[in-house]
């Protein structure tokens, strides 16, 4: 079993001559939320596309559950909600977590009735036969989610997942999110909702231009900045100015 | 192969969602059905005319619905920002040329095949279907030049844009059926650098003349030889499966 | 959308279907050129439309093969008839004569295989309908195209028992063409070998050659014997209409075209029939009239 679901080390990528991520380095302990912070062009969307298989790093090892990322072994256990992703828009709900979960190979039986359970858990019971070329933009974020989870994933991978949800709904997802760590999942989230960020991450980690600047236990960072919000704290960390 | 067995059923439910097919199979329907009407001298078992105008439609409809769908699976899952979710999934980039692929050409070739019936049901309303077996084997042969040329614009995507793809495929199809069995006359008559194209283009594309065999329905000539139709398929294999090694060769390490 | 489609579709199928479209080919001559809806569609590009389908009716009768170049772009040789015979001499591998000495080619090979290349013409009525759409076409869309015309009046009325319909293309053939001769001797012959109407008969062939006459020089073999032909066969329509004076004029401008030593049988024939209808009464006038 490895208590590390997410290994990065000394990893470096290049888009032609611009180098993305800088011998970023970083560890995810299994069972918690870990918080992934940084600028515009950081290099988090990046990083994560790296944990997907994506993209390619040019040195430096990753491994997600002790697989490489191009493994189809470690994606079978990962789920990802990507920032601002569309789906099949000819596709209902229904039909598109059912192909989502026939490429995991899940039994039919046992996908149909986790789809019918996603479903109900996002709010799209009612319209679960709806083309999603109806929907608005929350909706389909919903759907994503339930996508990422389609496969019971061990590892779940969000990027800006509160993106396009109305407070109610945020409070929802920040709920569902707890509920899969109490489950024993492991969460990699990139946002900038700080103060989501703030309610629900065990450890962040805050990049810039490619490369690590913090790193550490919430409480532990926080500790440190006693009376200062994690925004006050992100922004002096990133501007070069934290203590 | 479950992988692809679904990205397979993805391109089926994309080409009967939208309106290209359902258009494609009116307007032939309708075409086939008034040109089988006409009579010509109070002749009514005139039937000749009826094949070629049936026959040209379907391979033209058939071909023009297959090369924008397997051309534009991957930009289209680019501009719908569902390839980075897809490509998450367990699928190896391998299995989504493959799947992607073989959805279009399956999807084309169902199209291709209610096309067909529906020739076959005016042919037959008119008295005079023809040889069955030249039927059957103008069929299969149409059939594997659809899969040659869904792969050859599958593969083309990947290297250029999606209208580049197409358009390229477009010419090529249309380049080789009309005037394949030609380019080597073509280019021992052609001086300077048209020669060395010619001989390139002749031995390197694919030869789409090779599976037209209207002639031989149209005007009730005898079937080839089986051991042909087993050569060409063979062909056809082989080009399907070069192209998509292609196509995999440079999408295999692209950064998405 | 869809039911609209749909419903559009069934609409037009069940208009199509609800009325003979053979009314399309018949053809009345427009008062102009501008009331030609097939000239309004396409102008100037209507008559090489209505030659290709001259040449494409043509291939038909050939089973799908082109008699100016098969499949491989390679010219066929054409004998003086204008039938190529050679050109369709393949040896037993299917192989063209321009291969023979040439490196192995399995493409071209191939082509041959699925290309059929062997001579043949459609036969029976079943068949040689089938060239018909074409032939319409092309008389239609190229109503100068004299071949097209010949051709398909030919077809209809000496090959598909369609005499009436033969006789009307060549009338409207004669009407868009008053000058070309051969039409109006191809309808004489239907009048007077299908119909037997030598009345018509008669005033066509000498219609034919009033036109034809001072033409001689330029004509091929074909159409100076049908020229000669012309004239024999106005004469004899005259004949049986009792018509002697006139019958015998025309008997002695056939006798003419004959060579002093020919000893063609029609030759005297048409000699005997001479010295008959100059010793009657009719003729003996006609003699005297004309001397």
């Amino acid at each position: 079993m490895v208590s590390e679901p997410i290994v990065i080390e000394n990893l470096t990528v290049r888009y032609g001559k611009s180098v993305a991520l800088d011998g970023l380095s970083l560890k995810v302990r299994e069972g918690e939320i870990f918080g992934f912070l940084g600028p515009n062009g950081a290099g988090k969307t990046t990083t994560i596309k790296v944990l997907l298989g994506l993209v390619y790093g040019e040195s430096g090892t990753v491994r997600v559950h002790g697989l490489s990322p191009t493994d189809c072994g470690a994606r079978r256990r990962i789920g990802y909600l990507p920032e601002e992703a569309a789906y099949y828009r000819f596709l209902t709900p229904l039909e598109i977590l059912r192909f989502y979960g026939a490429l995991f190979r899940i039994p039919r039986r046992v996908l149909n009735d986790r789809i019918a359970d996603l479903l109900r858990l996002v709010g799209l019971a009612e319209v679960a036969r709806r083309p999603l070329a109806t929907f608005s933009k929350g909706m389909v974020q919903k759907v994503g989610l339930a996508q990422a989870l389609v496969n019971d994933p061990d590892t779940l991978i969000l990027d800006e997942p509160t993106s396009g949800l109305d407070p109610l709904s945020r409070m929802e997802l920040r709920r569902l999110l707890l509920d899969l760590k109490s489950r024993g999942k492991t969460l990699f989230v990139s946002s900038h909702e700080l103060s989501e960020i703030e309610l629900i991450c065990d450890e962040v980690a805050i990049i810039r231009s490619g490369r690590m600047v913090r790193t550490g236990r919430l409480k532990d960072i926080m500790g440190s900045a006693s009376g200062v919000s994690l925004e006050r704290f992100f922004i002096e960390t990133v501007s070069g100015g934290a203590s | 192969m479950s992988s692809v067995r679904a990205l397979v059923g993805l391109v089926f439910l994309e080409i009967y969602r939208k309106k290209d097919f359902y258009v494609a199979l009116i307007l032939m329907a309708v075409i086939l059905v008034y040109a089988s009407q006409i009579e010509v001298y109070n002749f009514e078992n005139i039937v000749r005319y009826v094949r070629e105008i049936g026959l040209m439609l379907i391979y033209l409809f058939s071909i023009f619905l297959a090369v924008p769908l397997a051309a534009r699976q991957l930009a289209a899952e680019r501009d719908q920002r569902t390839l980075a979710v897809l490509l998450a999934k367990p699928v190896t980039r391998g299995q989504f040329i493959v799947g992607k692929s073989l959805g279009a050409f399956l999807a084309s070739l169902s199209a291709f095949l209610i096309f067909y019936s529906v020739f076959i049901l005016v042919t037959l309303a008119k008295g005079k279907m023809g040889s069955p077996v030249n039927l059957i084997q103008a069929g299969y042969l149409f059939s594997l030049s659809l899969l040659v040329v869904t792969a050859m614009a599958s593969a083309l995507s990947y290297f250029l844009t999606s209208p580049a793809a197409m358009t390229l495929a477009f010419v090529f199809y249309f380049l080789m059926s009309l005037f394949g069995a030609r380019f080597d006359r073509f280019a021992e008559e052609s001086v300077g650098l048209a020669r060395p194209l010619g001989k390139a283009v002749y031995y390197l594309l694919p030869h789409f003349e090779f599976f037209d065999l209207r002639q031989r329905v149209i005007h009730d000539w005898d079937p080839v030889s089986w051991g042909l139709i087993a050569i060409i398929t063979a062909y056809a294999v082989l080009y399907t499966a070069l192209f998509l090694f292609s196509g995999w060769l440079k999408f295999r390490r692209q950064p998405l | 959308m869809m039911p609209a489609v749909l419903l559009i579709a069934l609409l037009s199928l069940a208009g199509v279907t609800s009325f003979k479209v053979h009314e399309a080919f018949k053809y009345e001559l427009p008062e102009a050129q501008s009331q030609d809806i097939m000239n309004r569609l396409m102008g100037s590009a209507q008559e090489m439309v209505g030659d290709a389908m001259f040449t494409k009716a043509d291939a038909y009768f050939h089973g799908g093969l082109y008699k100016q170049k098969d499949f491989l772009g390679e010219p066929r040789s054409e004998k003086a008839e204008g039938h190529e015979e050679e050109a369709h001499h393949h040896d037993e591998e299917g192989h063209a004569p321009s291969e023979e000495g040439g490196a192995p080619n399995w493409i071209r090979w191939i082509d041959r295989q699925i290309q059929a290349t062997e001579h043949r013409h459609l036969e029976g009525v079943d068949e040689e309908v089938e060239m018909l759409p074409f032939l319409a076409l092309a008389s239609r869309l190229n109503p100068n195209n004299l071949s097209a015309i010949a051709t398909e009046a030919y077809w209809l009325e000496g090959r598909l028992g369609r005499v009436d319909e033969g006789i009307e293309v060549l009338v409207r053939g004669i009407r868009m063409n008053p000058e070309a001769w051969q039409l109006d001797y191809q309808l004489g012959m239907i009048y007077y070998m299908r119909k037997e109407d030598y009345a018509r008969s008669a005033a066509v062939f000498k219609e034919s050659i009033r036109k034809a006459r001072g033409r001689e020089r330029d004509m091929g073999v074909q159409d100076s014997g049908a020229f000669e032909l012309a004239h024999y066969l106005a004469a004899d329509s005259l004949d049986r209409l009792g018509l002697s004076g006139e019958a015998l004029e025309f008997y002695r401008q056939c006798l003419a075209f004959f060579g002093p030593g020919s000893e063609v049988p029609l030759k005297g024939k048409i000699e005997a029939r001479v010295r008959e209808l100059a010793s009657s009464g009719e003729g003996a006038r006609y003699f005297r009239e004309v001397e």
